[in-house]
């Protein structure tokens, strides 16, 4: 099913501290405390794109940045800018298959756990409707 | 290297069952204009690549990284406050049917930044 993002675009420049180029998602489609749904439109000058295929770490980073647009989100409704994000921990996350440049990623965010400035989360990619990837990660936001 | 101009290869020691890979990350790599701007900070995902190329070098072939079972990042890593820092990985048949077991460390003089387990296919 179809929804309208709810920001896309440059917009999302308000919620995630990354810049070109390496800005690797572009839609937020929804939002709870629980998590939230992302997306981003694999173009073929991607930088982590290569011979058509976007690799593993840009499937990754997208994942990260997700979590910062999750996090940003809330940030931006209380009027802050967003904060630097880092991953602290990768774990069990599995990569079935790279997905195509051209293709859309969509992701669903969990959130599992928080402590201070860490959030657990676990994340599933599917490109198309195919779930290409998925494990759990730990973000560290600094204040 | 899919991140271009992100490190340079000063050296590299082979040694039982893995290899040492001696690293000065670039300044000048366009990743940063974006991670941070003004704040470059070795984006951990483009770091990861780096001990995947690396892996692929030692071992004279590509490799797809069908697992990360545990990927810690401990300290930041900067071109600009400390470019020189070493790669240490293993690699190992993981059992399963030519899956191969990476290990790998990255170490900014004596303090670990990165360490990674991953299953290679």
């Amino acid at each position: 099913m179809q929804t309208a993002p709810i920001v896309e675009g440059e917009g999302i420049f308000r919620l995630i501290p990354q810049r070109p180029p390496i800005v690797m998602v572009d839609a937020l489609f929804s939002v709870s405390e629980s998590g939230a749904e992302t997306g981003l439109f694999i173009s073929s000058d991607n930088i982590f794109v290569s011979g058509g295929c976007l690799m593993e770490p840009g499937i990754i980073e997208h994942v990260a940045q997700s979590a910062a647009a999750f996090a940003g989100y809330s940030q931006y409704l209380s009027g802050e800018e967003p904060k630097l994000g880092y991953i602290a921990e990768i774990k069990k996350f599995s990569i079935g298959k790279l997905p195509l440049a051209g293709q859309h990623l969509r992701t669903r965010l969990e959130v599992l756990g928080q402590a201070g400035n860490m959030s657990l989360l676990s994340a599933v990619v599917s490109a198309g409707e195919e779930e290409i990837a998925g494990g759990q990660m730990k973000i560290f936001i600094k204040e | 290297m899919l991140v271009e101009n992100y490190y340079n290869i000063d050296g590299v020691t082979a040694r039982e069952g893995g290899a040492v890979f001696s690293i000065s990350l670039r300044p000048d790599c366009t990743v940063y204009e974006g991670h941070f701007p003004g704040s470059p900070v070795c984006p951990g995902v483009c770091s990861m690549q780096m001990v995947r190329e690396c892996a692929e070098k030692a071992a004279g072939r590509e490799f797809r990284i069908k697992e990360i079972k545990q990927c810690r990042y401990v300290s930041l890593m900067s071109p600009k406050t400390h470019p020189q820092v070493t790669v240490d990985l293993s690699l190992e048949p993981s059992g399963e049917d030519g899956l191969v077991l990476l290990k790998a460390s990255v170490m900014k003089g004596e303090e670990l930044c990165l360490s990674l387990k991953a299953v290679l296919e």
